[in-house]
C-alpha cells in the first residue's frame, strides 16, 4: 500500500508536468475515440446505405449466374422466382424480399440518344427497402403516383439535363430482349433523381419491373434481394434458406450482403488502416510523454530512491511504485478522456455538420460520431497499459542505478 | 586470571580495499581494512575529506562491494553477494541516518518513520505504536503529521534517528550527521544518539571531522588516505 501511496504522491511533486502529460493522454483517448466513433458511423453508415439501396442483407441467383457468362441477357436470370418468394415471404426474420433487372439500352429524346443503364424494379418495395436511406430526388413517389401507368421512366439529374427531358415528355428506350433481338418502348418521364457519383447520375434510369420485363421479353428476374430485421441475423438466415433451397430443389444460390458490397468494403478497409495509422501516432505520442514524466521524476528523485535501496526496499518495489505511476497517469487521463470525449461527440452530433463531398461525389457526408461503449473500454484499456510501458524506460534506469551512486546524486 | 569478555563482532571488515576507476585510472579509496564493529560500540570514524569514511560505511552498510577482501556479518561472508540480494540484511540488521537527513517529502514524519516497517510486514496497529514511541524517544511526538519540509534541520535529523532505529538493527550507520547542523544542535543529536545506544543497545558508526564530535565517540577509528591509522577507545 505504501508504494502505491508514494506513486500516487509523486504525481504531485510536479504538478504542472504531470497535468501536461495527463493532458497528453486525454487529447489521445479524445482524438481517437472521436475518429474511431466517425470511422465507426461511416461504417454503420455505408453499410446500411448499401444494404439498403442495393445489395439487401442476402441475394437470391440462377445457381448459374456465376459459374458461367451469359451469351444473351438474362440467359441465367432466375426462374420460379414466385414460389421462391414466397418460402421467403413466410420466414419471420425476413422483412423483404423484391427483385431487380438490370438494364443497358439507348434512351432517346428524337434528337439525341444516350446510352444508358439502370434497374427495372418494383418501386414500393424498393421505397420500403430505402426506408431511412432514400436517395435525393426520390424516385419511387412518382413512380407509385402513376401506379397505372406501367410506361414511365425516371432518369438520373445529369442524364436528364443531356436529354433536356422534362416531367411529361416521352424518350424511347431501346435494349435487347433475352432472346437477342432489339426491342423499344415509349416511356414517359415522371422524374429525376440524384446520387452520390455524377457518373452514375449521367448513365442511370429506373423503370418498373413488369415494364422491363415486357421491354426484354421475358419473366425471368436478375435476382431476389432480401432484407432481414437485423443485420446481425444474416449468416443465420444464410443457412437456413440455403437449407429451405436445398430441399425444395431450386437451383439457386445465395450471397451475403458483403460479397455484393464492393465499395462499402474499399472504404472500410481504407478507414480502418486510416484510423490504424492514427492511433498508432497517439499511442506512441501518450507513450513518449508520459515516459518522459516518469524519466524525470526518477531522475529527480534518485538520491531518495537511493536512500530507499538503503533502507532494505526491493527494487521490485520501487519499479512497482514507477508502474503504478504511470498506471495513474493512464486511468485518470483515460478517464477523462472518455468522458470529454462522449461530451465532444454528443455536441458535435447535434450540430449537424456536413462535411464537404469526397472526391467524386456530389453530395457532403454528415460528421457525426458513433458512441459505442465497446470501444470505449479498449482505449480507456490500451492507454492505462501504454502509461505503465512508459515506465520500461525509466525502470530500466533504476535497475542500473548503484545505491551509493544514487545517493551521492545531486 | 580469566581476561575480560569481548563482544563478538556484529561486522567483521577483512582485508578490505576498495578502489575507484576514474577513466583509465584507478584510484584507491581504501587499502587494507581490517575491522570489528562490535555490539556495544559507539564509534566515530574520524578523518579529514577524502580519508574514505563514507567508502568504510558503505561497505559496513552493504551498499557498496570491497575491490578486494571481504565483509562479514553476523559470521556470514556477504563478499560473494549481490547487492540486491542483501536488501533483506540491510532491510533488517542496518539502520542508516544520512547527512542530508533523506527523509522522502511526500510522506508525513510518521509515514518516514513507518516505512521500515512496512518493508518489514509488520502489522499496521503495531506499526503504530513502535512509530509513536520512536518519535517519542527523538523529541518529535508533535510532529507526526508533519512533512519533512516543514521542520528544522535538527528535527529531520531526529526524524531520520527515528527511521533509523524503529525496525531494532543491530548497527546505524551515520555519515557525518551533524554536518548540515549548527553546532548544537549538532552536539544535541550525537548526545541523542548516544542515550539511545545506551538504552536501546544498538551499536552506532558514524564519521565526522568535527573534533567536538570526535571526542563524543566512545571509540576512536582514524583514517587518512584510505588507511585506519589509529584506534583509541575513549
Amino acid at each position: 500500500m505504501m508504494f502505491f501511496k508514494l506513486g500516487f504522491r509523486n504525481l504531485f511533486r510536479q504538478k504542472r508536468r504531470t497535468a501536461i502529460s495527463l493532458a497528453v493522454v486525454i487529447f489521445g483517448a479524445v482524438s481517437l475515440l472521436l475518429a474511431l466513433g466517425h470511422s465507426r458511423y461511416i461504417d454503420w453508415g455505408l453499410r446500411e446505405s448499401t444494404i439498403h439501396s442495393e445489395t439487401g442483407h442476402l441475394q437470391v441467383f440462377n445457381a448459374d449466374y456465376f459459374r458461367r457468362e451469359e451469351k444473351t441477357v438474362l440467359e441465367f436470370g432466375l426462374e420460379a422466382q414466385a414460389e421462391i418468394r414466397r418460402e421467403l415471404d413466410r420466414m419471420p426474420e425476413v422483412s423483404l424480399v423484391l427483385a431487380r433487372i438490370d438494364l443497358m439500352g439507348l434512351l432517346s429524346n428524337g434528337d439525341k440518344s444516350v446510352a444508358c443503364m439502370g434497374q427495372g424494379l418494383e418501386p414500393d418495395r424498393e421505397m420500403r427497402l430505402r426506408g431511412m436511406f432514400r436517395m435525393s430526388g426520390e424516385p419511387f413517389n412518382a413512380f407509385l403516383a402513376h401506379r397505372g401507368d406501367p410506361y414511365v421512366i425516371a432518369l438520373g439529374r445529369r442524364l436528364a439535363e443531356s436529354l433536356t427531358a422534362k416531367d411529361g415528355d416521352y424518350l424511347t428506350f431501346m435494349t435487347t430482349t433475352a432472346s437477342g433481338a432489339l426491342n423499344a418502348l415509349d416511356l414517359k418521364v415522371i422524374g429525376t433523381f440524384r446520387s452520390a457519383s455524377p457518373d452514375y447520375e449521367e448513365r442511370a434510369v429506373m423503370i418498373p419491373l413488369a415494364t422491363a420485363q415486357e421491354l426484354m421479353r421475358t419473366s425471368k428476374v436478375k435476382n431476389l434481394v432480401v432484407t432481414l430485421k437485423s443485420t446481425d441475423r444474416t449468416d443465420a438466415l444464410f443457412d437456413k434458406i440455403s437449407e429451405v433451397a436445398r430441399r425444395k430443389g431450386y437451383p439457386v444460390v445465395l450471397k451475403k450482403w458483403p460479397e455484393r458490397a464492393v465499395y462499402y468494403k474499399q472504404v472500410k478497409q481504407f478507414y480502418s488502416e486510416l484510423t490504424g495509422f492514427l492511433s498508432a501516432i497517439l499511442i506512441i505520442i501518450v507513450f513518449f510523454a508520459t515516459s518522459n514524466t516518469i524519466m524525470m521524476s526518477v531522475a529527480e528523485r534518485t538520491r531518495e530512491i537511493g536512500t530507499l535501496l538503503s533502507l532494505g526496499t526491493t527494487r521490485g518495489q520501487t519499479l512497482k511504485t514507477l508502474f503504478f505511476e504511470g498506471a495513474l497517469i493512464g486511468s485518470l487521463g483515460g478517464l477523462l478522456g472518455c468522458a470529454l470525449a462522449y461530451g465532444a461527440s454528443t455536441l458535435i452530433n447535434s450540430f449537424n455538420i456536413l462535411l464537404a463531398p469526397a472526391p467524386g461525389m456530389t453530395t457532403g457526408y454528415p460528421l457525426m460520431i458513433r458512441n459505442e461503449m465497446g470501444f470505449y473500454f479498449p482505449v480507456f484499456a490500451a492507454f492505462v497499459a501504454v502509461a505503465m510501458l512508459s515506465a520500461v524506460l525509466p525502470a530500466l534506469r533504476i535497475t542500473r542505478l548503484k545505491i551509493v551512486d544514487a545517493l551521492s546524486h545531486i | 586470571m580469566a581476561e575480560p569478555s569481548v563482544p563478538k563482532p556484529i561486522v567483521r571488515l577483512a582485508g578490505v580495499s576498495r578502489r575507484y576507476r576514474l577513466g583509465k585510472t584507478e584510484v584507491p579509496a581504501l587499502t587494507d581494512i581490517n575491522l570489528d564493529i562490535r555490539t556495544d560500540d559507539f564509534l566515530v570514524l574520524a578523518g579529514p575529506s577524502g580519508s574514505g569514511k563514507t567508502t568504510l560505511l558503505n561497505l559496513i552498510g552493504l551498499i557498496d562491494k570491497p575491490s578486494a577482501g571481504s565483509v562479514w556479518m553476523n559470521g556470514e561472508n556477504t563478499t560473494p553477494k549481490s547487492l540486491n540480494s542483501l536488501a533483506g540484511l540491510r532491510r533488517d540488521r542496518i539502520g542508516y541516518i544520512f547527512q542530508t537527513f533523506n527523509l522522502v517529502p511526500v510522506l508525513s514524519v510518521f509515514e518516514n518513520v513507518e516505512y521500515p516497517l512496512i518493508l518489514k510486514d509488520v502489522p499496521r496497529g503495531e506499526r503504530r505504536k513502535l512509530v509513536e514511541r520512536a518519535l517519542d524517544m527523538v523529541g518529535l511526538a508533535g510532529r507526526l503529521r508533519h512533512r519533512p519540509g516543514e521542520l528544522s534541520g535538527g528535527e529531520q535529523q531526529r526524524a531520520s534517528i527515528a527511521r533509523a532505529i524503529i525496525k531494532k538493527p543491530r548497527i546505524v550507520l551515520a555519515d557525518e550527521p551533524t554536518a548540515n547542523l549548527d553546532s548544537g544542535t549538532g552536539l544535541r543529536i550525537l548526545e541523542l544518539m548516544r542515550r539511545l545506544h545506551g538504552q536501546e543497545g544498538v551499536s552506532f558508526i558514524f564519521s565526522s571531522h568535527d573534533p567536538r564530535i570526535i571526542a563524543m565517540g566512545l571509540r576512536v577509528v582514524r583514517l587518512q588516505d584510505g588507511r585506519i591509522v589509529d584506534q583509541t577507545e575513549n
